[in-house]
């Protein structure tokens, strides 16, 4: 690790530091999202065509899938904190794992039902035990499980291990969501982007008037996000630090 | 799109509202929690240095 990025992530881990830095991200993070989510409706609901077969029932997906984006992406952002929480022993990542873990939940509940409402009249039912829906609900109730182990004992960093490690393992469901639809015959749909990002060979077959407000909502979502995981890991922090001066002076006591 | 079309989502309305509904509820339901959070830290915190005040 470079001297430089070593000291970046040093000074970021100060949870003062943190602290004082965070509010500001926080709130640009907050106006954004508020922007990118407007702008995003009005395309998704207003704008966009409407599909040749599914009619104006396809824009459940405008909800549907930035949320499910957004419950893999958060995932693999616990497995990080947990990973970086464990090797470097750094307090902050615990407390984002801590923070996120609840905002992804959601995210994976809104994938769940929103899915359900759009398969009812596509599919003719709510839920089928497809390997894409299965694999999703098992993400959720990892996640209730990561919530719960952070929150199971009375010494907190015991917690905050045991949801690290729980994390790490239960990201493996990850790519097996992603890959469901390849691996599997399923009833849900193939992935929207297909390729790989990192040699130029992404493609979808999603018409672009369809596609931005997608984009647009997922930005929206992910700046959503950033503010939230933000707003609560001050928090957190603070529980952390109930005794430290730089906390008392936080929050004015005198 | 017309307001009608826009409003009965060309006979979906029953199920593209309702997702719509119900993600942002959850979504501004998260952001209760975290000001719920946010008061209690704080409060936390508060409540630490009186305990701490009292033992010193």
């Amino acid at each position: 690790m470079s001297g430089r990025w070593s000291r970046w992530i040093h000074r970021w881990a100060s949870p003062p530091y943190f602290y004082r830095v965070s509010r500001p991200w926080g709130r640009a993070f907050a106006v954004v999202s508020f922007v990118a989510i407007a702008i995003g409706l009005y395309g998704g609901l207003w704008l966009a065509p409407p599909d040749f077969q599914q009619g104006n029932g396809f824009r459940i997906i405008y909800m549907h899938v930035p949320s499910a984006w957004m419950s893999l992406f958060i995932f693999v952002f616990l497995a990080v904190c947990g990973l970086i929480g464990l090797i470097w022993r750094i307090k902050l990542a615990h407390a984002m794992a801590s923070a996120a873990a609840p905002i992804g939940a959601a995210f994976t509940a809104i994938t769940l039902v929103t899915g359900s409402l759009w398969a009812k009249p596509m599919w003719g039912t709510f839920w089928v035990w497809d390997a894409r829906l299965t694999s999703e609900l098992i993400l959720f109730f990892l996640y209730l499980g990561v919530i719960a182990l952070s929150r199971s004992f009375e010494n907190p960093q015991t917690g905050d291990r045991a949801a690290a490690i729980l994390a790490i393992v239960g990201a493996v469901d990850v790519p097996i969501i992603h890959y469901s639809v390849d691996w599997w015959q399923t009833l849900h749909q193939g992935s929207i982007f297909r390729g790989n990002p990192f040699d130029g060979h992404l493609h979808t077959t999603v018409a672009p008037s369809m596609l931005w407000p997608l984009l647009v909502m997922w930005l929206g979502f992910m700046c959503y996000f950033g503010a939230l995981v933000l707003w609560r890991a001050r928090s957190e922090i603070l529980l952390r630090q109930l005794d430290t001066d730089w906390a008392r002076e936080a929050v004015g006591a005198p | 799109m017309t307001w009608s079309t826009f409003w009965s989502m060309g006979g979906f309305a029953l199920y593209v509202w309702p997702a719509f509904g119900f993600g942002f509820l959850v979504m501004v339901g998260n952001l209760v929690a975290a000001v719920r959070l946010e008061k209690r830290a704080r409060r936390e915190v508060r409540e630490a240095r009186e305990t701490h005040d009292l033992e010193s």
